[in-house]
């Protein structure tokens, strides 16, 4: 019975990392076209954060942040 | 901060195991460090959102006792000043973000009452890689999470009080203080001393917790003192409840989100691993782990100090709820509107620091009952060790490349000498708290010209939040920044009397009437205002906090190192 339950426990937390893992992975090494449209625009604003879309980089941000 | 003892489960251990221990503990420390900050490594300044660091910060009055803006960077900004004494702004960023990283793995290593060096490895590398590390990292606000570093030293050291170990006291007022340099952290460092070093045993103990109570409670004396002083009103914007409040990072919703230490209420500040698919479940699965955790830190802990730390936990899990369960949102809203500092609370998410580490500590206990009762238990340690990282990868390297140091151009420190010659209150344009530059792309940061010149800054202090849809404008509570957009509106001067300088950042632009150039860079443009008249002085009596706090300290200080120096 122990070895049984040493088997169910162990194959659980085993799971639980690798679909973890395998989706940190394909989190971090493949971007959807969202974040890669998103970041180009980061870009090109050059500003990057806070909403900003206009063309000068010296302008403030239009937000402190966003939610 | 006093160093905690390995032996927190009071089970005896030979030396050389313990300082095994303590090696692997210093050295999960060192590589964590390396993982975060190895960007730090190239010269220059991270500057994001609240984290402004500069080449030598000056020791003004409006930064140690602001009488215009509510204290919030009270007494970071003065312990920063005084810090540029000894060290360049570049030096000082990095031991603040190497030091709080480092602290808070071998703190949380160390009070975990483990069995086994692993599980501490767990709880180290658990503590200094959570998501609201990662969050408060990438909306820079260091001070917190010098806080939160400080909370597992502060923890042990409150336990031992409670206990009636000698010298606990002293350690107790000792990483207080390190909590302590926002008003945030100094309510926290309270409500944990309380909460945990408050004795139920002899007179005698009872006696040493209320001095101690006290001693942590004299800590907040100096942003205390600024409020009193302060000419600004004390209440904020209620709508602020709403546009601080926590926020969900993925299907899970915010409640999901706060569980797993996270939820910040910016969305830039979220690292985009938050947002998997899988986040909710791997939090759902952490939460299982921590509940098979608690009852061995109970029983490890059986002074009860478990119980007490999951109650300050499940109130600090409140706390951050607050701004989103049905109810106490409104009633917290209601408090910002009239109580003088309820708007600390409005971003409640920053208070989850117990939470986080009870959560660590209960995970970690998980970890090491599961791993006792498998064959290969060391492997399923070395795997919750790492589970962190999996799952937020996106923390190493500086936040995915988010903290990268910039260096400032040269025409900040021609305008910084230009100020110098001739210091008085100077107004920054255009009306922004945060500004974003060409040079440090990607981030928006607190305008730096607040740290970086030698004279009071008036920045414009309203917060502009994108509600998606929408945008909130959050009312500040400068007077000197409200008549500034009041004349500003009805095409007035930018300065009055009560303004020595103008400083116009992003270039161009024609010289404001009335108004005598001074510098003229591509970024930068200094003006002079021959209008201005010498008015009001510097609020002395704000000092007071700063003795009394740092009377505390010192004294603590003091009693700290004569009880290590006796023999035993």
């Amino acid at each position: 019975m122990t070895t049984f339950k040493t088997l169910i426990v162990g194959a659980a937390v085993g799971a639980l990392l690798a679909v973890a893992g395998v989706a940190a992975a394909m989190a971090v090494l493949n971007p959807t076209a969202g974040d890669v449209a998103t970041e180009m625009a980061d870009q090109a604003n050059a500003g990057g954060t806070g909403g900003k879309a206009a063309a000068d980089p010296n302008e403030p941000p239009n937000f402190y942040g966003a939610r | 901060m006093p160093p905690p003892s390995l032996s927190a489960d009071r089970v005896t251990v030979p030396q050389s195991d313990v300082e095994r221990s303590r090696l692997l503990l210093y050295g999960c420390a060192a590589v964590v460090v390396v993982a975060v900050l190895a960007p730090l490594a190239r010269a220059g300044y991270v500057l994001r959102y609240d984290m402004v660091f500069v080449p030598r910060q000056p020791l003004r009055w409006d930064l140690l006792v602001p009488s215009g803006t509510l204290p919030r960077a009270v007494p970071q900004d003065a312990l920063v000043g005084l810090s540029a004494l000894i060290l360049p702004g570049w030096l000082a960023q990095r031991v603040a973000l190497a030091g709080l990283l480092a602290a808070a793995a071998i703190g949380a290593g160390r009070l975990v009452p483990a069995r086994r060096d692993l599980t501490r490895v767990v709880a180290a590398i658990g503590y200094a890689w959570t998501p609201f590390l990662a969050e408060r990292l990438l909306i820079g606000q260091w001070g917190l999470l010098i806080c939160y570093a400080a909370m597992p030293w502060l923890v042990r050291a409150a336990r031992d009080v409670r206990l009636g170990h000698p010298g606990a006291g002293p350690r107790v007022v000792l990483a207080a203080a390190c909590a302590s340099i926002t008003p945030t952290g100094g309510l926290l460092a309270l409500a944990t001393t309380l909460v945990l070093a408050r004795p139920d045993g002899r007179p005698g103990l009872r006696r040493r917790g209320v001095v101690v109570a006290l001693a942590v409670a004299a800590l907040n004396a100096p942003w205390l003192v600024a409020a009193a002083v302060a000419t600004t009103p004390l209440v904020s914007d209620s709508r602020a409840v709403a546009a601080f409040a926590a926020r969900a990072e993925n299907w899970g919703g915010p409640l999901v989100a706060l569980a797993g230490t996270g939820g910040i209420w910016n969305a830039d500040a979220v690292p985009g691993s938050r947002t998997g698919p899988l986040v909710p479940l791997v939090t759902l699965g952490l939460l299982a782990v921590a509940a098979l955790g608690l009852g061995r830190l109970r029983n490890r802990w059986a002074d009860g100090t478990a119980t007490r730390l999951a109650w300050l936990a499940g109130g600090s899990l409140l706390l951050g709820a607050a701004g989103i369960l049905p109810g106490t949102s409104g009633a917290l809203g209601t408090a910002v509107d009239l109580l003088p500092g309820a708007g600390l609370f409005r971003d409640g998410q920053k208070f989850l620091i117990p939470y986080a580490l009870g959560l660590v500590l209960c995970v970690s206990l998980g970890a090491e009952r599961i791993a006792d009762r498998v064959p290969a238990g060391g492997l399923v340690l070395v795997g919750f060790a790492l589970l962190p990282v999996v799952t937020l990868p996106d923390l190493a390297w500086g936040a995915g490349g988010k903290l990268r140091p910039v260096e400032y151009p040269a025409e900040w420190a021609a305008v910084a000498d230009a100020v110098a010659a001739d210091p008085g209150p100077l107004l920054s344009l255009p009306m922004s708290a945060y500004r974003s530059y060409p040079w440090n792309p990607g981030a928006a940061v607190y305008d730096p010209a607040s740290r970086y010149l030698p004279a009071p800054v008036v920045v414009d202090d309203r917060l502009a939040v994108d509600l998606r849809p929408g945008v909130l404008v959050i009312r500040g509570e400068s007077r000197a920044a409200a008549a500034v957009r009041d004349r500003l509106a009805v095409g007035g001067p930018a300065a009055d009397e009560t303004i020595r300088w103008v400083l116009a950042q992003g270039g161009g632009g024609d010289r404001p009437a009335g108004l005598t150039e001074v510098y003229r860079g591509t970024e930068l443009t200094l003006y002079r205002n021959p209008g201005y008249r010498a008015a009001g002085r510097d609020p002395v009596a704000g000092l007071a906090g700063y003795l009394l706090a740092g009377s505390v300290v010192a004294g603590a200080g003091w009693r700290r190192a004569t009880t290590r120096r006796r023999p035993r």
